[in-house]
């Protein structure tokens, strides 16, 4: 992936004021209906992404200095990674594909609902819809196709969710001091950053995110060994066709 | 806003009291993180740690209704220090005027104190005046012990940090902390919203504000002001054009009964404004007024000068069978007034109600509401479709008083109509009826000039707005064209300049050209008055008429030129006159001192061309010349300072006995806030007929503390009871550490808080909150004191 | 054993090899298909979609026969012995022209491997593809399905190519075996001594 072409959207906590709108304006974008949400009591809602619901703000409460109380807003959507574990295992071309962004996109009518990818997502991004169709942020590819920014990032009213070239955006974040950025060289390189200014634990995201060992393992082992195993097998058999000829038996002979 | 948006980005210091505006003004939040990316320290002081509270560098939790307490420590820190700027003080505010020996403030209480009226007799407020002039006397030095700096100062010793801790529940330290960095931090922005005026201190909340900024010298210059954010889009706009009931448009005073000339207006109302009151008859009379007829200003309805008319009267005067019908456009009192009890029992008084909305809503439906008997109400109901936002055109504006103008983007769904629409239709309908009436007071409709185009009618309006040069047929260019001979016209003057040249300028989309980097941005719509970005920006340079600050200069008086010039339009009479002219050093025009009071006496200045008029007359809050700390209707605790005068003494409540009822610590030992939140909106009929909305914020709820979930034996998400003297709702307990108990007069106060937005329409229902708020009222703004109200809460019984 | 034949497979046993032969290639098509996206395949099935549900719908029908294979077969298995070890340390005798091996039961060594491999890589294969298609829930068993069914799948896709190798062309007179089900006696007493002798020892008793 040519990486001065590669857009990204870049995520900074310390500049989120929880309002939201970037929830609304996903929902208004992709045509999403609200759910029925249960609890009332709780900020975070809905409390997972969902098949509605593309991206959220997770509300984090933690102790701050001098007994202050600290309050984290992280926005968490799909990463877009470089290195995709959902479209590593993907049973069905064309269901998930890369755009000239380096947008992880997704095609309904080709998807074939297998879920292969929810599994294979470092991040618990996928979700399946009424059909078991794929659904999940695509970083409005068909805005971005346009020269148009990213529903959420067009509504985030503080720049704490901006769109664009991803080294800039790496540049922009690292002059404004954060040494380095979450998913600036994780899975090849995440197409959803995040400035962070502790541990990306605090915020509530994996450290060093990877695509399952058994999913790399089959994708790098297993598939070639598939068709390697296949050949191998009608070789042996010439090879040993010819070496050592089979004998013929008296007795089959006979009853030829 | 004095002023604007984009200039939040230039301060230094925020200090964001009584707003919560990560959450209701998300958009201001976009300034705020640019002040902040750029070293700005922010301070949010607010009840409830809040998603504002999440970007603050200090956060200070107060208990709700006691800012002044708070603020006045504050300024007497820097009162005593001497961390005022000076030369501002001596030269753009009172500091140096004299104030009458007879002012006194004793046990609470201001001199001339009238307990029957629980009113002031405001004479003794005021200043020393030359006899021959008319005009205030001045001191030497800011030590006169007559002076209104030393009155002031002598005024806020009272306030210690001690005083303003024990009182408010803030840490002495923490208010310490907070006036040592608005000192340090220059220039500094003062932002508020309703948190700061829904109080019975409504006013002087924001008069301390102005003290505070004028002894910081923070006002007139970029990133800095008084910045009220707005709670609605147009709410500025609307308030531009007399929303309320004591103004017309511009803020011209009602006429009252006792002032049946233009003159006796102008009596009170000083000559200044009396021109732009001609222009106002003239645009609403045309040719009709003439000076012979006092330009048809005896055609205008007065209002009795005794009475108020604001919205708790339409609701108490319906109760005591005194109004007939009432028309209710853009509102929903039965969500958003205080207690709702006595409202809903109001709308069945009453003939005819009519409704204007998007929605069917609570007050259109209040016949509807759980556990009424509809077959017990008479009362008529009429709803009027209305169309959205998108459905219509015209102007809306902004906190800035920037005017801008909004395109129609889908044609009205149904039958409904626009505003304008709807009260053009009516209006045509009712003149039609009065044709033949010959009763002088039906002549208002047939003079009336209204004949609005079926195209363009809303541009035809805002033209009429803008107003003619009747000389020439041209329109005006602004302000200082227009006329009291009646050869000009203007609907609003505030608003004269909107259409100069035949240019609807709030059009302007020109989002480049800021040379000043300062984010002004001219020629993008356009602001009030005059395309004026910063009001009052005389104030940021010295008497010479050079910037106090080089660096962010806005205007100046540029010599070589023989004119104010800048990066906004200079705030001055006449740009032609510079600072070697009266005209010159008046940076706060808007006064009949031409300067920033900090002791708001009352004062009017003296017309050099008519004897028996003044010019301008300073207004002068009903409940004192100087924010003094008194206690909510319902409080919590006793006033330390006057026990005996423990709550504002203009406060008239309750109004009627019945259905007022005051409750007691005793009965009801927690303190309620109430606002709104980021996902719904004011009385929710909007945003909770949007299941996207109510996806995030399901119901209605009530935020506590952990300890007091604990006393309660509440857990999260459990239902609790929660009632005052007024009436009960039942809703979801979310239990919060970012609620805290506070130290209040050595005693443990817990505030709880709920969201305002909820009732029984909707997809979303749930208890509205106003069912147990206050109707407690501000003396000069009659605004309700939903901030701070007392309850009391228990488990939901069964749940 | 007249006309000097035997009987080595039942109907229901050849039956069951050919529906298995069936299901096993249609599945290793769409199998190969979706590891490498063959589009080409949507000539035979349309789209991906469809592709899926033959490949899932033959899998029931591959389950049940993998089960059928368990009750033939799975006796067979569990009588591994010390000839066949050495059998399979001889290659079979396929490795000479005149390798001398040891004496074999109704199923050689090389034929109980094979069973096995069929047996163990088709339980997996099912419970694991039953995983994937019907409990997609729990991240954890899908990827492990995700694995057991390509672990299954390169081992099959290895194994019956072998199989189907030895089974004809290597061994000439074998493929009678899954035709008529029968074969020469001689034939049989030669690879399957031990089968034969157990077979004649019992006619004898009777």
């Amino acid at each position: 992936m040519a990486e001065t072409r590669r857009k990204a959207i870049l995520i900074s906590p310390e500049s989120c004021i929880g309002c939201r709108g970037c929830q609304t304006a996903c929902k208004a974008w992709n045509q999403l209906p609200g759910q029925k949400t249960g609890d009332p009591a709780n900020f975070q809602n809905p409390p997972d992404l969902a098949p509605t619901a593309f991206n959220l703000i997770r509300y984090i409460e933690m102790p701050g200095d001098a007994g202050q109380l600290r309050w984290l807003f992280v926005s968490r959507r799909c990463m877009h990674c470089g290195d995709a574990g959902c479209m590593k295992i993907c049973t069905a071309p064309g269901a998930l594909s890369r755009t000239k962004e380096g947008a992880v996109v997704y095609d309904q009518d080709k998807c074939i609902g297998c879920k292969l990818c929810s599994a294979s997502c470092p991040f618990d991004v996928p979700r399946f819809d009424g059909r078991d169709k794929v659904v999940k942020c695509h970083q409005c590819h068909d805005r971005t196709a346009e020269g148009f920014l990213p529903a959420c990032a067009k509504t985030c009213p503080t720049g704490a969710i901006r769109f664009g070239d991803r080294g800039e955006l790496i540049a922009t974040a690292k002059k404004a001091g954060y040494e380095k950025l979450y998913g600036e060289t994780d899975l090849e390189g995440l197409g959803t950053l995040y400035a962070f200014r502790e541990t990306p634990k605090t915020y509530g995201m994996i450290e060093n995110p990877a695509v399952p060992e058994s999913v790399v393992f089959w994708h790098r082992v297993l598939k070639p060994l598939s068709v390697i195993g296949t050949g191998a097998a009608v070789a042996l058999s010439l090879i040993h066709y010819i070496a050592v000829p089979p004998k013929r038996d008296e007795e089959v002979k006979r009853d030829d | 806003m004095t002023n604007h948006w984009l200039d939040l980005k230039n301060a230094k210091v925020l200090l964001i009291e009584g707003s919560n505006c990560a959450e209701n003004h998300s958009m201001s939040m976009k300034w705020i993180m640019k002040a902040k990316e750029n070293g700005a320290v922010i301070i949010h002081v607010d009840p409830r740690f809040t998603r504002t509270s999440k970007v603050a560098d200090i956060y200070a939790c107060i208990r709700p209704g006691t800012d002044i307490a708070f603020l006045n420590a504050i300024i007497n820190h820097i009162l005593g220090n001497r961390l005022y700027d000076e030369a501002f003080v001596k030269l753009h505010t009172n500091a140096l005027y004299l104030l009458r020996k007879d002012f006194r403030f004793d046990g609470g209480l201001f001199s001339g104190y009238v307990e029957a009226d629980l009113k002031y007799d405001n004479a003794s407020w005021g200043y020393q005046l030359d006899p021959r002039t008319r005009k205030p006397l001045k001191a030497q030095g800011l030590d006169d012990p007559d002076c209104v700096f030393s009155r002031l100062k002598d005024f806020y010793k009272r306030y210690t940090f001690k005083v303003g801790s024990d009182i408010s529940g803030v840490p002495q330290e923490t208010i310490r902390k907070i006036a040592d960095t608005l000192v340090k931090n220059r220039p500094g922005t003062i932002l508020y919203a309703l948190g700061m005026t829904q109080h019975t201190t409504g006013v002087q909340n924001i008069r301390s504000f102005g003290i505070l900024q004028m002894l910081l010298g923070n006002m007139g210059k970029p990133g800095t002001g008084i910045n009220a954010l707005r709670g609605e889009p147009n709410v500025q706009g609307s308030t531009d054009f007399a929303l309320l009931f004591n103004v017309l448009p511009g803020y011209l005073a009602y006429p009252n009964h006792n002032e049946p000339t233009l003159k006796d207006w102008s009596k009170g109302s000083g000559t200044f404004r009396a021109k732009f009151m001609v222009n106002l008859l003239k645009a609403w009379f045309g040719d009709a007024a003439i000076a012979g007829n006092d330009f048809g200003y005896a055609w205008l309805p007065k209002k009795n000068g005794k009475k108020n008319y604001s919205i708790f009267r339409i609701f108490e005067s319906a109760l005591e069978g005194r109004m007939k019908m009432l028309y209710v456009m853009g509102q929903n009192p039965m969500v958003t007034n205080p207690n709702l009890g006595l409202v809903q029992e109001a709308l069945g008084k009453l003939d005819t109600l009519v409704v204007a909305d998007l929605f069917m809503t609570e007050t259109a439906a209040f016949w509807e509401k759980p556990g009424t008997d509809p077959k017990s109400i008479n009362t008529e109901v009429i709803f009027l479709p209305a169309a959205s936002f998108l459905e219509k055109e015209g102007t809306i504006t902004n906190s800035g008083r920037l005017v801008q103008w909004r395109y129609t983007m889908i044609p009205p769904t149904g039958e409904s109509k626009s505003d304008l629409d709807m009260i053009d239709l009516i209006f045509r309908r009712v003149r039609d009826l009065y044709a033949d009436s010959k009763a002088e007071k039906d002549q208002v409709f047939k003079r009336v000039v209204w004949n609005y185009p079926k195209r363009n009618a809303y541009e035809a309006v805002l033209m009429e707005i803008n107003g003619t040069n009747l000389r020439t047929g041209e329109p005006i260019k602004g302000i200082a064209e227009l006329q009291a001979d009646g050869s000009t016209s203007s609907g609003c003057w505030i608003y004269a300049g909107v259409f100069k040249e035949g240019k609807n300028l709030s059009k302007r989309r020109n989002n480049k050209l800021d040379p000043s980097g300062l984010g002004m941005y001219q020629e993008f719509a356009w602001s009030w008055p005059g395309n004026m970005k910063i009001l009052y920006n005389r104030a940021s340079c010295d008497a010479q008429g050079r910037p106090f600050d080089k660096k962010n200069a806005v205007i100046w008086w540029d010599e070589a030129e023989k004119k104010w010039a800048g990066h906004d339009t200079p705030d001055v009479l006449n740009p032609a006159e510079g600072p070697d002219k009266p005209s010159g050093q008046r940076p706060f025009r808007m006064t009949g001192e031409g300067v920033a009071r900090l002791i708001a006496a009352p004062y009017k200045d003296p017309d050099p061309n008519i004897a028996d008029l003044f010019r301008d007359a300073s207004s002068v809050p009903a409940d004192g010349p100087i924010p003094e700390f008194y206690e909510p209707v319902e409080s919590p605790t006793g006033n330390i300072l006057h026990p005996k005068v423990a709550v504002n003494p203009c406060v008239k409540y309750p109004r009627i006995k019945s259905g007022q009822p005051v409750g007691t610590v005793k009965d009801y030992p927690y303190v309620l806030c109430t606002s709104s939140i980021a996902e719904h909106w004011c009385s929710g009929s909007m945003t909770r007929n949007i299941s996207w909305q109510n996806e995030m914020v399901p119901e209605s709820y009530v935020e506590i503390s952990g300890q007091l979930a604990g006393k309660l034996g509440v857990s999260n998400g459990q239902r609790v009871r929660v009632w005052s003297a007024r009436g009960e709702v039942v809703v979801p307990a979310m239990v919060t550490k970012r609620m805290r108990t506070l130290d209040v007069n050595g005693t443990e106060v817990f505030v709880v808080w709920m969201p305002y937005n909820w009732g029984f329409k909707g997809l979303s229902q749930a208890a509205s909150t106003n069912l147990i708020t206050i109707d407690a009222g501000d003396p000069n703004t009659w605004i309700q004191e939903t901030k701070a109200c007392l309850v009391n809460m228990a488990k939901a019984e069964g749940r | 054993m007249t006309d000097g034949m035997i009987r080595k497979a039942g109907v229901f046993e050849i039956v069951n090899h050919w529906a298995m032969s069936i299901t096993f290639l249609v599945l290793g098509a769409t199998g190969f298909g979706f590891l490498f996206h063959m589009e080409k395949m949507n000539v035979i099935f349309g789209d991906f979609n469809r592709m899926r549900t033959v490949h899932n719908w033959f899998g029931v029908a591959f389950s049940v026969l993998v089960l059928f294979k368990i009750v033939l077969y799975l006796p067979h298995v569990l009588s591994f012995d010390g000839d066949d070890v050495r059998w399979l340390l001889q290659g079979g005798g396929y490795l000479s022209k005149n390798a001398v091996v040891p004496p074999q039961g109704k199923l050689n060594a090389g034929q109980k491997l094979f069973a096995a491999v069929i047996i163990v890589a088709g339980v997996a294969m099912a419970a694991s593809g039953f995983i994937i298609w019907l409990m997609p829930g729990v991240k954890r068993w899908l990827l492990l399905s995700q694995l057991a069914h390509n672990v299954s799948f390169d081992l099959l896709v290895f194994a019956i190519p072998i199989h189907i190798y030895l089974a004809s062309l290597a061994s000439p007179g074998s493929a009678r075996i899954m035709l008529s089900g029968t074969v020469p006696l001689a034939w049989a007493r030669k690879r399957h001594a031990k089968w034969v002798a157990a077979l004649e020892s019992k006619a004898a008793v009777e």
